[in-house]
């Protein structure tokens, strides 16, 4: 019995022992928790956040910046100036600068999605001009998440889509939609700002979108809760020329919730899709400042509105098809219609395809509400 | 539980779990990439033409099995039986090295993923011999500890893997299902046969099947876990099919991790770290339910004492951990063993019954004494 | 008078004694008493009749008849000064009124008609006998205490049934301690019986001071940390035990009943939960069997995530765990042990502190160790909420000797964790449920409901059923009759038009 308890001691001692220099522990690492590529001189430029939690209750942000030739060394670089251990499980947020996104997003993605400690459920934005600027705007909130709860907090109550790894990656390899990302940029008072969205085709970034335009694509790809929009309605001559330059005549609609369904009315390669959204909404505020509208008044408002939705997002379906890119996802939805389907004859016509969007609008009666 | 015999029997409802585990291995965690190759989307079809055919041979087995007298009614009598003494033991060897492979398949990739996901830099061996122990302990403890070993594998994957995933709701696309029946006849017959892989164990019922208590009445159970592993494995497929597309699954090695990656709960994120520790539960008793047939065959075999064999079994898996390394090593061995397994389970058994059939015996009317002394009878 | 004498090898001639069902039991007395020369056989339960009164009355009736007389039996009975004394020829009543304290007088050979007299029971508890380990808020509280036919007399006054047949045997060479098996004949299954009998003559012990020790001696498995038996102070815990099939075995000098074959669900149920409805009861053993699962592996779990999966961290609580563990010198594992080893030095010096002592250092250890060690960055506060949370969790359990398995099992799996993170925990949790796998409590599976599994007996394992759904006994006791009463119930039915 003794030899045996001494070997179960050797072998306990052997396993303690073994794990000693494995281990990541949540003190002792930096944890990287936005990170940011800029394209320099042909050169990356790869910057990051790290959280700083010395203090209770209160955190903190450290920068910290490496040069490379190539995206795929940057983070082992960066352990060079770090004096803990840099980890990225916790990643949460990535700035892509202009040039950089002009020039191709591909290898990060791809360096994204074979490392299974990055989470899926990471936010990606593109910055106007350098990234480094935007993340370096951030630091004084002293909230290495900053970023993340920006695009995060836009997606789920305003006009912005809903962004994730998952989902860039999902249409970085789909043959048959497009990426986009959102915008930021720097505002006078140098605080940061969602501007729009920008579409990539392939791996390249080509086209930028309003803010008016990322809530028509939002309507168009997914299912949209609390966007906000503000449109001018008809007035007689006069009237127009007059308030031409105040508010008076725009409406604040808010939209509830809404569907989209897509349909395919012609089988061939040049097919026709249609489109159609329905789209709850209540009236934050009517163009004639008033609160109350009557029955009739309302379903004026309605058809007004629908009219100035419909011309919206068909304008933008043109835009991209003059460019080329499908953002909305029309080639996967022709995908899963055709046997066989074959994205390039798809592409090669998608410019002179007939696609039309239709709006069904419910607008109810907002209480009493600002 | 009847302790007044000298033989161990279990209830039929331990039957559902013995062949759920059987049924469901580690494979779980990496088809749908496997069905890149052949149908793609449409693997549904080929999961539920894979679940008929497998149905079909658990019914062969419990009829083949049921028409041998009740103490013979296990694979190494029936061997001896049908093929005579010499034949009979070859195929009894090939058998037990047929489960041993299975057992070490299972320990081998399992070993190999917790290295890559959970444990990148830990030292293989370790790791390995911690879990042989623990196979050891749970098989020298004979079936009744092997069978519980499946009962909480089996409801663990069951309540706490399996209603997580639907949480994964919000970020599927439908749309990626369709349009059905995009592929030729040739890819889907590609695919059943790699799901007919996947169900290859359970050749574990024709070794077990002596110990069920009511062995007639337990066919329902035996289909029970049979559609129960059809609706797991469909689920899985279904919501990896929606979640990623076509290009994106090809980058992924092991859709059903990246998954369960992204559930977030209130207290925990990236599940898959505690998901794939966890598994070990099922995955131990999937390699033990392998050990512990491997054993039994080789004590009827050769008489020779189960605790032997198993010390042999454990060193041999130990050994077996160094020379298979990489994972090509690992992907030849499991290809020998899906091999061997189609022949085995999909060509012999059916062979098998139809002797059964025609044969019309059952104790030994060809002379062969009893194993247990018993009083030779027929048996419808 | 004749002195005692067990007489439970007397065959009466006449074909059928109405006292033979009582005979089976060893705290059965019959013995002779001569009164004016005429032999007369006295029956009586020792352990429900107080031997001095019972000496009284026997020497006072013994005065009273003059001896030359002819007696018979209404003369004997003319001279008994105890009220509601009387003569009958009922074998039924003849035994119901033996269990409840009645002496029993008839003459030698003749067994038809008899005298009964009721006697005054034992008061015999000790002067509190309140349960100090075994708490409850509702139901008895009545507890045993160290005197053997104290206890064997509480258990009698509720069952008053033939079925329930006492042996005693004598173990310990040196104590020569009676040592009392309990168990319901037609309803325990003889093979427990005989295998808890063999197993208690196979020892051979010097001195038996506890039951505790021969539950260790005849336990089938002795590596186990595990309970195999359940070990009980209180009665109505016993008599429910006796009422389902189990076998109960009291030593003498003990206050505490073993009963066996358990399973390990019977450590988590509590008296209370049959005396609370049963949506209640179930809720309450629910939130037990959640406190142990997190007890076990709360404090695993947290070293788990701080040394190897810090993805796992949620990013609201990522700030929140980092700032704690700031300049703690130690990794998580050391942290750990070296408060659960507090903790277990503050439980060990609880329970052997003098009573005024215990409370002021119970303060200094608890709150003021408790803070200096945060504040003097030697742990994070969140582990020291975790840490007391599972120890305390860890006494959810109404059977002591579960929360010290509980208690000592939390070690490996934090060194495990230590080793392994996740896996670790995972390597942990599978050895355990092998571990109950194999667990047989004598003879009979310890992870019964669950493995083997039966249906039927779930419903009062993890939730208690209502009274009406527990008709039958547990089957994993192999009891011999399986009904234990008619669920009749008056329905109420409420007619939607009427009040």
């Amino acid at each position: 019995m003794t030899r045996r308890s001494k070997g179960i001691l050797a072998v306990m001692a052997m396993l303690l022992l073994s794990s000693c220099q494995d281990t990541s522990i949540v003190n002792e690492i930096s944890l990287v928790l936005t990170s940011a590529y800029d394209l320099k001189d042909n050169q990356i430029h790869n910057s990051v956040l790290i959280g700083e939690y010395t203090e209770k209750d209160k955190s903190d942000v450290e920068l910290l910046e490496i040069d490379s030739s190539n995206s795929f060394d940057v983070m082992p670089r960066m352990n060079m100036q770090a004096k803990e251990p840099i980890e990225y499980g916790q990643l949460r947020m990535m700035v892509l600068g202009e040039a950089y996104a002009k020039r191709g997003v591909g290898d990060i993605l791809s360096v994204l999605a074979h490392n299974t400690r990055v989470s899926r459920r990471m936010q990606f934005a593109v910055a106007e001009g350098k990234a480094l600027d935007i993340i370096k705007a951030s630091i004084p909130a002293h909230d290495p998440l900053y970023l993340m709860k920006l695009i995060e907090q836009n997606g789920n109550f305003a006009n912005l889509p809903h962004f994730s790894l998952h989902q860039t990656l999902f249409q970085y390899f789909s043959k048959g939609q497009d990426i986009y990302l959102p915008r930021l940029r720097l505002n006078d008072q140098d605080k940061i700002m969602l501007n729009g969205l920008v579409v990539f085709k392939g791996e390249k970034a080509v086209l930028q979108l309003t803010d008016e335009e990322g809530l028509c694509l939002k309507l168009l790809t997914e299912d949209a809760k609390n966007g906000k929009f503000l449109a001018q309605t008809d007035q007689e001559g006069e009237a127009k020329k007059q308030a031409a330059n105040t508010t008076d005549n725009d409406a604040l609609i808010k939209i509830l919730s809404s569907s989209v369904k897509h349909r395919m009315v012609s089988d061939t390669p040049a097919a026709t899709l249609d489109s159609k959204i329905h789209i709850r909404a209540s009236v934050i505020k009517a163009s004639r400042n008033d609160f109350l509208l009557s029955g009739q008044e309302i379903k004026e408002l309605e058809a007004e509105m629908k009219r100035h939705m419909e011309s919206k997002i068909n304008q933008l379906i043109r835009k991209c098809q003059r460019e080329n890119v499908d953002p909305f996802g029309f080639g996967e939805y022709v995908r899963s219609r055709t046997h066989h389907w074959n994205n390039e004859a798809f592409y090669k016509n998608y410019g002179s395809m007939d696609i039309r969007a239709h709006v069904e609008l419910t607008l109810i009666q907002d209480g009493i509400q600002e | 539980m009847n302790t007044s015999g000298n033989r161990y029997s279990m209830s039929p409802i331990h039957l559902y779990f013995v062949l759920y585990v059987s049924l469901v291995g580690v494979g779980l965690m990496n088809f749908q990439y496997k069905m890149l190759r052949g149908a793609e989307k449409d693997g549904w079809i080929s999961i539920l033409a894979a679940a008929v055919l497998i149905s079909i041979i658990l019914k062969m087995m419990f009829v083949l099995l049921s028409r041998q007298s009740p103490g013979q009614s296990s694979l190494v009598h029936i061997n001896q039986r049908y093929w005579g003494r010499i034949a009979g033991s070859v195929l009894n060897w090939i058998f037990i090295l047929y489960f041993l492979l299975g057992a070490f398949v299972a320990y081998r990739s399992y070993i190999h993923i917790i290295q890559l996901w959970i444990l990148p830099t830990q030292n293989n061996l370790l790791l390995g011999i911690v879990v042989l122990l623990l196979v050891y302990y749970c098989v020298s403890g004979g079936i009744q500890s092997v069978t519980g070993m499946c009962l909480w594998g089996t409801i663990f994957i069951l309540v706490f893997v399996f209603p997580q995933t639907f949480l994964v709701t919000s970020y599927l696309h439908p749309r990626n299902l369709l349009p059905v029946l995009d592929h030729n006849v040739t890819s889907l017959w590609l695919s059943t046969r790699d799901m007919l892989h996947e169900f290859i164990g359970c050749g574990t019922l024709l070794v077990v099947y002596p110990y069920i208590k009511t062995p007639g009445r337990s066919l329902k159970w035996a289909y029970l876990a049979l559609a129960t592993a059809t609706i797991v494995y469909l689920v899985f497929f279904i919501y990896s099919f929606m979640y990623f597309n076509h290009g994106q699954m090809k980058e992924h090695l092991w859709p059903t991790l990246s998954l369960i990656s992204i559930i977030e709960m209130p207290l925990i994120q990236r599940m898959e770290y505690l998901v794939l520790s966890f598994w070990l539960l099922k995955v131990l008793s999937i390699i033990t339910l392998g050990l512990w047939a491997a054993c039994h065959c080789l004590k009827m075999e050769r008489s020779i004492k189960p605790s032997l064999g198993l010390k042999l079994a454990i060193v041999l898996f130990a050994v077996l951990l160094f020379v298979v390394k990489d994972t090509v090593d690992i992907d030849m061995v499991t290809e020998l063993y899906t091999r061997t397994g189609e022949i085995l389970i999909l060509l012999y058994v059916p062979l098998l019954f139809i002797i059964s059939l025609v044969r019309k015996n059952m104790g030994g009317s060809d002379g062969h004494e009893d194993m247990l002394g018993q009083p030779k009878g027929e048996e419808a | 008078m004749n002195s005692p004498v067990n007489d439970n090898q007397h065959k009466s001639n006449t074909p059928h004694d109405p006292l033979d069902p009582c005979r089976r039991s060893d705290d059965f007395v019959m013995s002779t008493m001569t009164v004016s020369g005429l032999a007369f056989e006295v029956c009586y339960y020792k352990t429900l009749v107080d031997s001095h009164l019972l000496e009284v009355a026997i020497h006072s009736l013994q005065e009273r008849i003059p001896s030359s007389e002819e007696v018979n039996l209404h003369d004997v009975l003319s001279h008994i000064p105890i009220e509601e004394t009387k003569v009958t020829d009922q074998d039924e009543e003849m035994v119901q009124s033996l269990l409840q304290g009645s002496l029993l007088i008839r003459p030698c050979g003749q067994i038809h008609e008899v005298i009964l007299v009721p006697m005054p029971g034992k008061e015999g508890v000790r002067s509190d006998n309140d349960t100090e380990n075994e708490f409850s808020v509702i139901g008895p509280k009545v507890g045993f205490v160290e005197a053997l036919p104290v206890n064997l007399h509480l258990i009698r006054t509720q069952l008053r049934t033939p079925n329930l047949i006492i042996k005693e045997m004598t173990l310990g060479s040196l104590s020569q301690s009676q040592v009392a098996i309990l168990y319901m004949d037609g309803i325990a299954h003889p093979e427990n019986v005989s295998r808890m009998e063999d197993r208690l003559k196979g020892i051979d012990f010097d001195a038996v001071l506890d039951t505790s020790q021969l539950d260790q001696l005849i336990a089938d498995n002795s590596l186990t940390p595990f309970p195999l038996f359940t070990t009980t102070e209180r009665r109505d815990r016993v008599i429910y035990a006796l009422i389902t099939g189990q076998v109960a075995v009291i030593s003498e000098g003990s206050p505490s009943f073993i009963t066996g074959p358990s399973t390990l669900f019977d450590f988590f149920v509590s008296p209370e939960d049959y005396y609370l409805p049963w949506a209640l009861g179930s809720f309450f053993r629910l939130i037990r069997i959640f406190g142990v699962i997190f007890s076990l592996f709360a404090s695993a779990l947290y070293v788990a995530l701080m040394t190897f999966h810090y993805e796992v961290i949620p990013k609201e609580l990522l700030g929140k765990l980092i700032s704690s563990r700031q300049n703690v010198p130690f990794p998580p594992f050391v942290e750990a042990i070296f408060l659960e080893t507090t903790i277990e030095f503050l439980r060990e010096a609880g329970a052997r502190l003098p009573n005024r002592i215990g409370q002021t250092l119970g303060i200094v250890g608890g709150i003021i160790l408790g803070q200096a060690a945060v504040e003097a960055a030697l742990t994070s506060n969140v582990l020291i909420i975790i840490v007391s949370l599972s120890a305390l969790a860890s006494f959810v359990t109404p059977i002591y000797k579960m929360s010290n398995a509980i208690r000592f099992l939390r070690f490996p799996i934090i060194i495990l964790a230590a080793i392994w993170g996740a896996f670790g925990i995972a390597i942990g949790l599978c050895f355990l449920l092998v571990h109950l796998s194999r667990l047989k409590s004598l003879g009979s599976p310890y992870m019964a409901p669950f493995y083997p599994m039966r249906f039927r007996d779930l419903k009062d394992s993890l939730i208690r059923a209502s009274y009406e759904q527990t008709v039958k006994r547990p089957s994993y006791l192999r009891p011999l009759s399986f009904i234990r009463y008619k669920p009749g119930r008056i329905h109420q039915t409420n007619q939607l038009d009427e009040e």
